[in-house]
């Protein structure tokens, strides 16, 4: 950040007009009189950030309205906001575009501010404290600090009790003398503080009376800022045990004596800098953008919103300032992540202590030494190191023990191949043999199966972003061999999907993991399915070398898997999981509907000799998946 | 903050020249901000007739952050842990410029003569304060016996 941001320049120093730190009445004449303009100064100037959202905006809209509408021709046509900007080919179009058509299908509900912005709204608010309380601007000030900058707060409790609220704040009785120069009897004085014999001038004093020299005050407050940051403004005076608020126009009395030749405004400006801090770490609508070194705070409307920061690019959850983790809430995330403290332990135990029967599933601790394992359950025989028949272990096999040997096929400690304990159906009957005794290893399991996804899509999440740079650098490559940007920009714009799809199936698996099993949570698992395997081709494609890479095919998958990622959010928001009402069910079943229509663009997107085969791993929609579609529409 | 400051000349000659009763603080020759504490235990407390040895540090930043204060002689007492580590106020957030190396001293000599069981440094005595007084003076006249005369 360039320096010229935090200069304390006429948007800056507003209320802070009398030097001296003079009555209520002396401040408030030309603050009020400024008032209208420097009110809007920031308010102009965020516009054009708002202004470039909202094409954004109202393409998200559109989508919105032609998404899961109940008739039956509007989802093809919402695949247009992505697909006509695209062919559309304005080089304009950049990835935040794209992440907010993902992220900003509510509607911008919330303001960001820059650093004037923050200055501008402290001003304000304190200006109306100030106005209303009819106190000095600098007690306002105090006051709003000592109760989080709530200013309805404030304004119930002062009106009460008055005197308790400037105590509380560190204020001196109402109509005692201000900070400043302090009282000093003949030309010299003795600073308490280094004992030097001062000029009178040179003392000053908060409304306690408890002088010292400027410079040692000076000293004082640069500590305070470096050892405190935020809650420096909190500093009160350096006596001891006595609880005085330092007032911001005392900080401007002092900070001259204390540059000593640097610049006079440093203290000042840091003061300033921690004051914004203060305010926006202390208030409670208000929020700083998680992005390292990125200055822009945040203002929630609605709690438990995901955002992407337009100045550093970081996506989070306004709600609770974790990373974005939509579609879950925040106090699902809460347990879930809470789930996963309590869980690691044992689970880390089990995976690295224990297999699975491979004929019936039951987990099976090792505690002898032999290979040869009889499963307790079923009383099958196999070998604990390959997890193979034990019959087929002898002499014709090449000896007991050649399973120690590295094939590069083992499926060692993998559990039974195509078992999906945590899904109904195949693996949960051998568990259920058994169900008392098994249910909180059923648990376990079940909790297993989600966190392996969990992470799984974690990981490959982080290696995506690994992937956004690569993209740029593929670019730059692409454009220098004399293509248009726009011709290369579907890299960027495929990437960026793969990311928020990545983020988003993450936490698919901690809100599956939550649901109680019924229609509600079958329809989810196929959103959820769908989404998955268009994010694996779309990621396969996108690591192919670029000559490979086929435009118009990675230009349909995103835009398909961008469709299918808007269907499960909106899903989601419109109440899939919130029980099964008669509204929510419909509306799944629309949206699931219009996932069937997506399903087939996605068929259709494929070229006719392109790879289509899918990871070994992925899940293809079943049969009972697509009767219930047909059933839905 | 190069060399020593203007409070800090003032503050040791004031330590010299008009000393506190019962309190000897006199800076070391190779660092004038290391000084060499004695603190007389008060009568009628289990500290009487001891003689506790102390060292004081005035860090760089000083009147700005606190001394650093620690017990050389060992001592029995609910606020100060085997190392001689001291838990006080003022010497961590309630720290104020406007005290001074007298003041601190004080300050710990008033501690000794009322410990205060409920913010230990050291558990087991803060401990046997609580339930049985009698003896956790017996064992702390018997350290200052044992440790801090002669």
């Amino acid at each position: 950040m360039s320096d010229s941001e935090f200069e304390y320049d006429s948007a800056g120093s507003y209320v802070y007009e009398s030097d001296d730190g003079g009555s209520g009445d002396d401040g408030e004449g030309p603050a009020s009189a400024a008032s209208p303009p420097q009110r809007d100064a920031p308010v102009a100037a965020a516009l054009p950030a708002a202004a470039a959202h909202a094409p954004a905006a109202a393409a998200a809209q559109g989508r919105r309205l032609g998404g899961p509408a109940p008739a039956p021709a509007p989802p093809l046509s919402g695949s247009a906001s992505l697909g006509a900007s695209d062919s559309a080919g304005s080089a304009s179009r950049s990835r935040l575009a794209v992440v907010s058509q993902l992220y900003g299908e509510q509607g911008k509900d919330y303001r960001v501010f820059g650093p004037d912005a923050v200055r501008a709204e402290i001003a304000a608010v304190v200006r109306d404290v100030a106005s209303v309380l009819e106190v000095a601007a600098d007690d306002a000030e105090a006051m709003l600090l000592s109760c989080s900058w709530d200013k309805q707060r404030l304004l119930e409790r002062f009106t009460e009790r008055p005197e308790q609220v400037r105590a509380g704040a560190g204020l001196a009785k109402a109509g005692s003398r201000g900070a400043g120069a302090a009282e000093v009897d003949g030309p010299e004085a003795d600073c308490p503080v280094c004992f030097a014999s001062v000029p009178a001038s040179e003392m000053a004093s908060l409304a306690c009376g408890h002088g010292a020299c400027r410079e040692c005050w000076g000293e004082y407050l640069s500590g305070q800022l470096r050892s405190r940051a935020a809650e420096a403004v909190e500093a009160v005076c350096m006596e001891s045990d006595c609880s005085c608020i330092v007032p911001h126009a005392f900080v401007r009395h002092v900070g001259l004596a204390a540059a000593r030749g640097s610049d006079p405004m440093a203290l000042l400006t840091s003061w300033d800098r921690s004051l914004c801090r203060h305010f926006v770490e202390h208030s409670r609508r208000l929020r700083w953008c998680p992005g390292s070194g990125c200055d822009k705070a945040f203002q929630a409307v609605s709690a438990g919103r995901d955002v992407e920061c337009e100045s550093c690019g970081s996506a989070f959850c306004l709600g609770c300032g974790r990373g974005a983790h939509r579609p879950v809430s925040c106090s699902m995330l809460s347990s879930w992540l809470e789930k996963c403290e309590d869980e690691s332990e044992t689970a880390n135990w089990i995976i690295v202590n224990t297999k699975r029967c491979p004929k019936c599933g039951v987990r099976i601790e090792k505690n002898q030494g032999c290979m040869h394992m009889k499963c307790g359950v079923c009383k099958h025989e196999f070998c604990w190191v390959c997890t193979g028949d034990w019959a087929m272990h002898g002499q014709k096999t090449g000896g007991y023990y050649a399973c120690n040997r590295y094939t590069g096929q083992k499926t060692q400690g993998r559990g039974v191949p195509g078992s999906r304990p945590g899904k109904k159906g195949a693996g949960a009957s051998a568990l259920d043999k058994d169900a008392e005794e098994n249910l909180a290893k059923a648990e376990l399991d079940r909790y297993l199966f989600y966190y392996q996804r969990y992470s799984g899509h974690m990981r490959a999440g982080t290696f995506a972003a690994g992937q956004r740079e690569r993209a740029q650098q593929r670019m730059a490559e692409v454009a220098a061999e004399g293509l248009a940007w726009v011709e290369v920009d579907f890299l960027e714009q495929g990437t960026e999907v793969l990311l928020a799809c990545r983020r988003v199936l993450q936490f698919t698996y901690v809100m599956a993991y939550f649901m109680a099993d019924g229609r509600e949570k079958s329809l989810f698992e196929h959103l959820q399915e769908l989404l998955e395997g268009s994010t694996e081709e779309l990621s396969e494609l996108l690591e192919r070398p670029l000559e490979e890479m086929d435009r118009r095919q990675v230009v349909n998958f995103t835009r398909v898997t961008a469709k299918f990622l808007s269907q499960l959010l909106e899903g989601v928001d419109e109440g899939l999981v919130d029980g099964a009402s008669g509204a929510g069910a419909a509306s799944s079943a629309a949206s699931s509907a219009a996932s069937s229509a997506a399903a087939e663009e996605a068929a259709a997107a494929k070229p006719g000799g392109a790879k289509s085969t899918s990871p070994s791993g992925k899940r293809k929609p079943t049969d009972r998946a697509r009767q219930r579609l047909r059933a839905a529409r | 903050m190069a060399g020593l400051s203007v409070r800090i000349v003032k503050e040791t000659e004031k330590l010299h020249t008009d000393p506190v009763p019962g309190i000897t603080a006199t800076p070391f020759e190779d660092n004038l901000r290391h000084f060499n504490v004695t603190i007389e235990g008060a009568e009628e407390t289990p500290y009487a007739g001891g003689i506790f040895r102390l060292e004081l540090f005035l860090p760089a930043e000083y009147p700005m952050a606190p001394p650093k204060v620690r017990f050389i002689t060992k001592m029995y007492h609910p606020n100060i842990n085997r190392l001689g580590l001291i838990c006080l106020d003022i010497l961590k957030d309630k720290w104020s410029p406007a005290l001074q190396i007298r003041t601190v001293l004080l300050s710990i000599q008033a501690l000794l003569a009322a410990p205060n069981p409920d913010d230990p440094l050291n558990n087991e005595a803060a401990e046997l304060w609580k339930s049985d007084e009698a003896e956790a003076v017996r064992i702390a006249a018997d350290y200052t016996r044992r440790f801090a005369t002669g």
